[in-house]
């Protein structure tokens, strides 16, 4: 890496560490950003600067805040592979030319799953519980709908009625958790008391 | 016999080299190439010895123009007592460098 490009991250990455690091600690991130900035030598500025960043990442997960956007991220995450794999079975089973509504229903679950799970990364928690209480109650009425009529593969959509309960109602507890958490003085309190960043 | 205070390896050598010259301000980067430390362990020890009211910090303007103003570090009373007591508990090489520290700080006084 030549001398420049060193250099500019090292500083970029002092600047981004002004962000990272919780308010509480804003002092010593300005602290180390005036640091890189001083240094002369590229290869020390820039591995000191990522010994910085480490810290303020650190600090940062040491927040009820930045344990939170983590829990929200990863809650996310695991819900759009998730519906990557109902997308992809809805695919199979277009392919293998399944009779009945059944590509149709996991691709109408992947597409709702996707949504859930962008909308949990990108708008928070209450977003996903809107969703959520949405899909359980069609859940409801596609269970009254089988129950009905005597279909073909019933036994098969019972199934992924009473899957998609599980799986609904996971994401909504999810995401009512999280609102509550993001909004409780007790965990923040309990998180002071354990040595976190206010 | 007094119990030795249960702190890091990287803590008592971070106190060892801030209490070589107790009345000097030192600069976060002095400090890692004088320790060995890296900034990502040593920021944070610098950050908890701060919160324990052991170290005091404060901004120093540059002494070249067009340069940021620095962040200094030195121990409070408090913090120079524990690096003694430190190392009088510690191993012979940290007794070493508080000894040779006291005695060059004595002979120059």
């Amino acid at each position: 890496m030549s001398y420049s490009i060193r250099t500019r991250c090292a500083r970029a990455l002092g600047r981004h560490l002004i962000r990272v690091m919780p308010p509480s600690r804003a002092d010593w991130a300005a602290a180390m950003k005036a640091v890189i900035e001083a240094i002369g030598d590229p290869g020390a500025a820039l591995s000191f600067a990522l010994g910085c960043a480490r810290v303020g990442y650190r600090r940062r997960l040491r927040t009820v805040a930045g344990a939170l956007a983590v829990t929200r991220w990863s809650v996310g995450t695991v819900t759009v592979f998730f519906s990557l794999l109902v997308l992809a079975n809805a695919w199979w089973s277009l392919e293998s030319e399944i009779p009945g509504a059944l590509p149709q229903i996991f691709g109408g679950l992947g597409v709702a799953f996707l949504i859930a799970g962008l909308a949990l990364v990108r708008f928070g928690p209450v977003a996903v519980v809107g969703i959520a209480a949405f899909m359980l109650a069609l859940n409801t009425a596609a269970l009254l709908a089988i129950g009905a009529d005597s279909l073909p593969f019933v036994e098969v959509y019972r199934a992924l009625v009473i899957e998609g309960y599980g799986l609904w109602l996971a994401l909504l507890l999810a995401g009512v958790g999280l609102h509550q958490a993001a909004r409780s003085p007790r965990l923040v309190e309990l998180a002071r008391q354990n040595g976190w960043e206010a | 016999m007094a119990r030795a205070p249960n702190i890091s390896r990287q803590t008592r050598l971070a106190l060892s080299t801030l209490s070589g010259q107790p009345q000097a301000w030192r600069h976060g980067y002095d400090l890692c190439k004088e320790t060995g430390l890296k900034s990502g362990t040593l920021y944070p020890l610098l950050m908890r010895l701060s919160d324990q009211g052991l170290l005091e910090s404060e901004w120093r303007q540059p002494l070249e123009p067009g340069r940021p103003p620095r962040h200094v570090y030195r121990l409070t009373a408090a913090g120079a007592a524990l690096a003694t007591a430190t190392a009088t508990a510690a191993s012979p090489e940290a007794r070493a460098v508080v000894a040779g520290s006291q005695a060059s700080l004595g002979g120059s006084a």
